[in-house]
């Protein structure tokens, strides 16, 4: 009888030692997540220098929407925190895509070799941000659910596990995603 | 087996899955030698059934280190064997990095992105669509990738095939496979002698001197205890056998979560699968080596518990419910030379 209680002890305390290292392996993952977002991030920041001077080249005159693009980029790549950072990539993807719609006007950047380059590579980015954020998101999804569930839900206070918060899309972004910067040939 | 609420518990669940069907082959073992026991201990002297099962049970006490010393050195010999076999079955040749850069890139992004050496390249020239990975040393390890693959797929949907294959090479599945099918051996082998009355080559039969006298008296219990015992090892040779496919099946599914995890993108993986679907097949290939493929190659196909794969559908589902993937594109069909048909399979069952 003592063995039996002794075991379904043990069993019981091997489940919430696994649950406790499954909710800082899930807490991890949500950091290692969100990490990869800010490498593609840092990558788009790369890319901007480039496009900018690809259209001044044709656009000179177009001074505004550089300036927007120019000081929106350098407050992005300056950003700390998740959440000021989130705040100014949106910013950024609203400046980029008003520099697009005005490239759009250019019939002679629109066939620049270079200039398409950029582009695809720039829709290529956006693609795997979107990828990133969907995969943090769903880091993020399962690390609450395993807090509120049993028996995570009896560990999560009493050793700290903060619920997280999802990658939300702001207003700049949200109208940047419907008009996701175009391709063309 | 416990609730996976997204990726990472999709996995634990799956390799607490792979643990406990591993630690049942091990639980099949000692049943195996309880029956061989049982049936020693029957053909010695006429006990009554207790009787018999008692120094059965004791003999498996006293002999177990042996018999699991005999089947770790049957596990080394076999191991040994298995990977000039699996190179000879498969017949793919070996490409470079400047033969086709566009896929050595791919694999090698996902290798870097891990730091996980890179495996050996190497194309089937096959129209049909499929990949596997093998290697039992590290030195050997390989990913090999159909022709139709390369033709068919994106590249985003061949960078999650890749990734598939990759993580087949990570969790070490080609090993695993191999250790189920050696197991699985075993326990055919044990049937395989049991039911053919104990001939092993060379007319080396053992059998029991015991008298008629003897079996006479008292001694019902022998002809039961030999029943029980040959139920035993024809019922763990079934039980094995469904072990090795379920361990196959639970593989796959980590293999697909692993994809998700090296290319964040589970869409990608979703239309590589339904694209795959509509033409894996290998003829010729042994069904020994179907496991090792994205996809059964098999000319019928596999279904239930014999399946070395979950279905399709079922693999989709398990993307779109733990892995965040959306299952929005309707399957669009390779295109055929004759503009709109699939090119039928190689050769059918009757050439």
């Amino acid at each position: 009888m003592f063995l039996i209680l002794l075991g379904i002890a043990v069993v019981a305390g091997l489940w919430l030692l696994s649950t406790y290292n499954g909710l800082v392996a899930m807490r991890q993952r949500t950091g290692q997540a969100f990490s990869d977002i800010d490498v593609q991030l840092k990558q788009r920041h790369d890319l901007i220098p480039n496009l900018v001077e690809t259209v001044k080249g044709y656009a000179a005159h177009e001074r505004e929407t550089f300036e927007e693009v120019t000081k929106a980029r350098n407050l992005a790549a300056s950003a700390q925190g998740p959440a000021a950072q989130a705040a100014a990539e949106s910013v950024l993807t609203g400046a980029l895509s008003k520099l697009i719609a005005v490239a759009e006007q250019y019939p002679d950047l629109k066939a620049n070799a270079n200039f398409q380059q950029l582009q695809s590579e720039l829709a290529d980015l956006e693609n795997k941000i979107a990828a990133a954020r969907r995969y943090f998101n769903n880091a993020v999804a399962e690390y609450n659910s395993a807090r509120e569930g049993f028996p995570g839900v009896l560990l999560a206070e009493r050793f700290g596990f903060r619920p997280s918060e999802f990658f939300n899309l702001e207003e700049g972004e949200r109208k940047a995603v419907q008009e996701a910067p175009k391709v063309q040939f | 087996m416990f609730k996976a609420y997204g990726l990472y518990s999709h996995i634990q669940a799956n390799r607490l899955r792979s643990v406990l069907l591993l630690a049942s082959f091990v639980a099949l073992l000692f049943a195996l030698m309880f029956s061989f026991a049982l049936i020693f201990e029957a053909l010695q002297a006429a006990r009554p059934l207790d009787a018999i099962v008692g120094s059965a049970i004791f003999d498996v006490k006293q002999g177990w280190p042996i018999a699991i010393g005999g089947a770790a050195l049957w596990f080394c010999i076999a191991f040994l064997f298995h990977q000039a076999m699996i190179d000879f079955a498969t017949g793919s040749a070996s490409v470079s990095r400047k033969e086709a850069p566009r896929l050595y890139n791919l694999l090698e992004n996902l290798c870097i992105s891990r730091g996980v050496p890179v495996p050996a390249l190497k194309i089937i020239d096959d129209g049909a669509m499929n990949a596997f990975a093998s290697g039992l040393r590290e030195s050997n390890y390989s990913v090999s990738v159909t022709r139709g693959l390369l033709d068919h797929l994106t590249d985003a949907e061949v960078e999650a095939v890749l990734g598939h294959e990759l993580t087949h090479i990570r969790n070490r599945d080609t090993q695993l496979m191999v250790i189920a099918t050696i197991f699985a051996g075993i326990f055919a082998f044990a049937a395989d002698l049991t039911f053919r009355n104990w001939n092993f080559p060379y007319g080396f039969s053992p059998r029991a001197q015991s008298s008629r006298d003897d079996r006479e008296r008292g001694g019902g219990g022998a002809a039961l205890a030999i029943l029980i015992a040959l139920a035993i090892i024809a019922i763990s040779f079934g039980v094995s056998v469904l072990i090795r496919f379920a361990l196959s099946r639970s593989r796959e599914y980590l293999a697909d979560a692993g994809s998700v995890e090296l290319t964040k993108n589970p869409d990608a993986m979703i239309s590589a699968l339904r694209k795959i679907a509509a033409n894996p097949t290998i003829p010729d290939m042994p069904s020994r080596m179907h496991a090792f493929f994205i996809e059964s190659p098999g000319v019928t196909s596999e279904t239930g518990w014999l399946a070395t794969h979950p279905s399709i559908e079922d693999r989709i589902a398990a993307l779109v419910e733990f892995a965040g993937g959306g299952d929005f594109t309707t399957p669009s069909l390779p295109q055929g030379p004759e503009g709109g048909e699939l090119p039928p399979p190689q050769s059918g069952p009757w050439g």
